[in-house]
C-alpha cells in the first residue's frame, strides 16, 4: 500500500490525517505489524534539540545617513562577517566576543535577538562616494532588522560519534567534559527520534522540506556540509551516519524556547536548535524505518581523548544502551550522558504532532532530491606525507 | 539517622581544635568532608556531610554553634535556573555521586541534594550556565 504527499495533505486539510511521534510508532511497532501501521499512521513526527555548530542568521540592519558600507561589524562585541554588501552580513553561532571570550558569542547575540533585547552594533567602513560614512553606532533589535533568517549549513545530523576519553586527564570538548579513564560517554543524537536515521535514504526529505525549525516554519535548503551518505549493515540493526542539512527560517518568528546559546567549556559557544521534521508514510518500506527504536540504531563510542582527526573506534551501542544511563566499556561500568536534550526533543515533536493534526502544517514533497555523497574529503596540507 | 550537608567557619582562635574527632568519638556521627580550606589570617572552612542519630546530630550541630563556630546548614547545595535549563545531560555525564540523574521514562533532569558533593563539576560543565553554587563562598 502506498500513498502519497498529496493524499496526505488532503486529510491533513480535512483534519483527518493520522499522526504520531517516532517514539509513539516505534512503542506501537512492538504490536502490530509494519503492514498495518502503513495502513493506520499517515505522519510520523521526529525531532532533535542538541548543539548545532555550524548555525547563524543573516542580518540586514538598514541604511544609516549618510549611509556606511560595513566592512568591520560587531553585535555586543561578537565579530560578525563583513564581506557582502553594504548594511548585510552573516552572523556565526561560534563566534566569539571579543570581552568576554566564549562565555558570550555569536549564540548569544541571537538569543539576546530572540529574547527582544537591544543589541549594539558597532560598524567601520572605508569612506567611498556612495557611503561616506566611517563609523557609525546603533541600536537594533529583531524589530528594528529589515530581515532576520537563519540559515543553518549543518544541522540535524542522521548519527553522531559516542565520545569517551581513554587518558588520564579531563578533555573539553564539544561533546562535552570527558572525565579522565573512560568517565564517561556523551551522545548527542536523538536516537529513535532523530529525523535522518527515521528517513535514511531521505526519500520523504529533500530541497525544500517544510519543517519546523526553532519555533517556526523553516525549510530544507540544500543538503547539509559535510553530508556523507553510508550504511553498515549489521544483523541487530543498520548503522547509518553522517548525513547532514542546510536549514533557512525566519529568526523573527522563533523563540528562545527552541534556540538556546550554549559554552562548551574550554571550547567555546555553540547554539542548541531545536528543530523537527512530518515525514509522511509513503509506503510500508519508510514505515519499517520510520518504525525503529533505540533498540535497533546504533552509533560508534570513540576515543575522543588523543586529538587525533582519526579517533580509535571503541565499540558499537545501540541507542537504547546508551540511553539506560551506562554501558559496558572494557569490562567497566560506564556513565552515558546525552547532550542533546530528548525532553525537548519530544516537545518538538508532539508540537509538530498537534500542528499537523489540526491542519496548520501540511508536507511539502521535495522540490530536489538531496545529493548522494559517498566520500568524506580530508584536507591535505602542505607538507602532508 | 539523618544527614545534613553543613557549612562550618572557624575563627582563627579556635581554628586547631580538632572539631571532627570530637564529631567522630563523642557523637558517633560519620563525617564526610566534602571540602575544606583555610583563608588569610587562619580562617578555616569546612564543608561536610553529617550522618547519624538525629539526636546525636542536633546535640553536634549546638555543640559547634556553642564552641564559637559559624554552622550554616544546607537547605540546597546547588541552585538550578530551571528557566534556563533546557534538560540536556552535560551535568549528569560529569557528576561523580548521581546527585544529578535523568532517567527513563520522561529523561527529566532530577536533583538530589543529599548525593551531591559540591565538587562542582557541573557547573561548569553546564553549557548555558543554569547552575551556580548555592553558596557563592563554596
Amino acid at each position: 500500500m502506498a500513498k502519497t504527499f498529496d493524499e496526505i495533505n488532503e486529510k491533513i486539510k480535512k483534519g483527518t490525517a493520522v499522526v504520531f511521534t517516532a517514539e509513539e510508532v516505534a512503542e506501537m511497532a512492538k504490536e502490530k505489524s509494519v503492514k498495518e501501521l502503513t495502513e493506520e499512521i499517515d505522519v510520523v513526527t521526529t525531532a532533535t534539540f542538541g548543539p548545532m555548530c555550524s548555525s547563524g542568521a543573516f542580518l540586514n540592519f538598514g541604511h544609516a545617513d549618510p549611509p556606511i558600507k560595513m566592512a568591520r561589524i560587531e553585535l555586543n562585541g561578537v565579530p560578525a562577517y563583513g564581506g557582502l554588501a553594504a548594511v548585510d552580513t552573516y552572523l556565526g553561532a561560534t563566534e566569539i566576543s571579543s570581552d568576554r571570550g566564549i562565555e558570550y558569542g555569536g549564540a548569544h547575540v541571537i538569543e539576546d535577538l530572540l529574547n527582544g533585547k537591544e543589541v549594539l552594533l558597532t560598524a567601520k567602513g572605508y569612506p567611498t562616494d556612495c557611503y561616506p560614512n566611517k563609523r557609525i553606532e546603533a541600536k537594533v533589535s529583531l524589530e528594528t532588522l529589515n530581515q532576520a533568517y537563519m540559515f543553518n549549513p549543518r544541522n540535524a545530523y542522521q548519527n553522531y560519534a559516542a565520545a569517551t576519553n581513554s587518558t588520564d586527564k579531563t578533555k573539553y570538548t564539544y561533546m562535552g567534559c570527558l572525565l579522565p579513564d573512560f568517565g564517561n560517554v556523551m551522545y548527542s543524537t536523538s536516537g529513535q527520534l532523530s529525523p535522518l536515521l527515521k528517513d535514511p535514504e531521505m526519500r520523504a526529505i529533500g530541497v525544500g522540506t517544510r519543517i519546523f525549525l526553532g519555533g517556526a516554519i523553516g525549510y530544507v535548503a540544500w543538503e547539509g556540509t559535510q553530508a556523507v551518505n553510508s550504511l553498515e549493515k549489521h544483523e541487530d540493526g543498520d548503522k547509518y551516519a553522517g548525513y547532514t542539512l542546510s536549514l533557512v527560517g525566519d529568526l523573527k518568528k522563533m523563540s528562545s524556547e527552541f534556540i538556546r546559546a550554549a559554552v562548551m567549556e574550554k571550547y567555546g559557544t555553540t547554539m542548541f536548535v531545536g528543530m523537527g521534521i512530518p515525514i509522511p508514510v509513503l509506503d510500508e518500506e519508510l514505515m519499517a524505518q520510520l518504525a525503529k527504536s533505540d533498540e535497533e540504531l546504533f552509533t560508534y563510542v570513540f576515543d575522543y581523548g588523543l586529538g587525533n582527526l582519526k579517533r580509535p573506534t571503541i565499540q558499537r551501542v545501540s541507542y537504547a544502551e546508551l540511553r539506560s544511563g551506562s554501558i559496558e566499556l572494557n569490562g567497566k561500568t560506564v556513565k552515558t550522558a546525552s547532550l542533546s536534550s530528548i525532553h525537548k526533543a519530544r516537545v518538538i515533536a508532539e508540537k509538530i504532532k498537534e500542528l499537523v493534526k489540526d491542519g496548520e502544517f501540511t508536507l511539502t514533497k521535495p522540490l530536489e532530491k538531496l545529493p548522494y555523497n559517498d566520500t568524506f574529503k580530508k584536507l591535505n596540507t602542505i607538507g602532508d606525507k | 539517622m539523618i544527614k545534613k550537608k553543613i557549612q562550618l567557619l572557624f575563627p582563627p582562635e579556635i581554628a586547631d581544635k580538632p572539631f571532627i574527632t570530637e564529631l567522630i568519638k563523642d557523637y558517633d556521627i560519620i563525617v564526610n568532608i566534602l571540602k575544606a580550606s583555610i583563608t588569610g589570617g587562619k580562617k578555616g572552612r569546612l564543608i561536610l556531610d553529617l550522618s547519624g542519630k538525629d539526636e546525636n546530630v542536633k546535640k553536634a550541630l549546638k555543640y559547634l554553634e556553642d564552641s564559637g563556630l559559624k554552622v550554616i546548614v544546607y537547605t540546597d547545595s546547588v541552585i538550578r535556573y530551571e528557566d534556563k535549563c533546557v534538560e540536556c545531560g552535560a551535568c549528569v555525564g560529569v557528576c561523580p555521586s548521581k546527585a544529578l540523574q535523568m532517567e527513563a521514562p520522561d529523561y527529566r533532569l532530577r536533583f538530589d541534594m543529599e548525593k551531591c558533593v559540591l565538587c562542582g563539576l557541573c557547573i561548569e560543565a553546564c553549557p548555558v550556565r543554569a547552575i551556580s553554587f548555592f553558596d557563592d563562598e563554596i
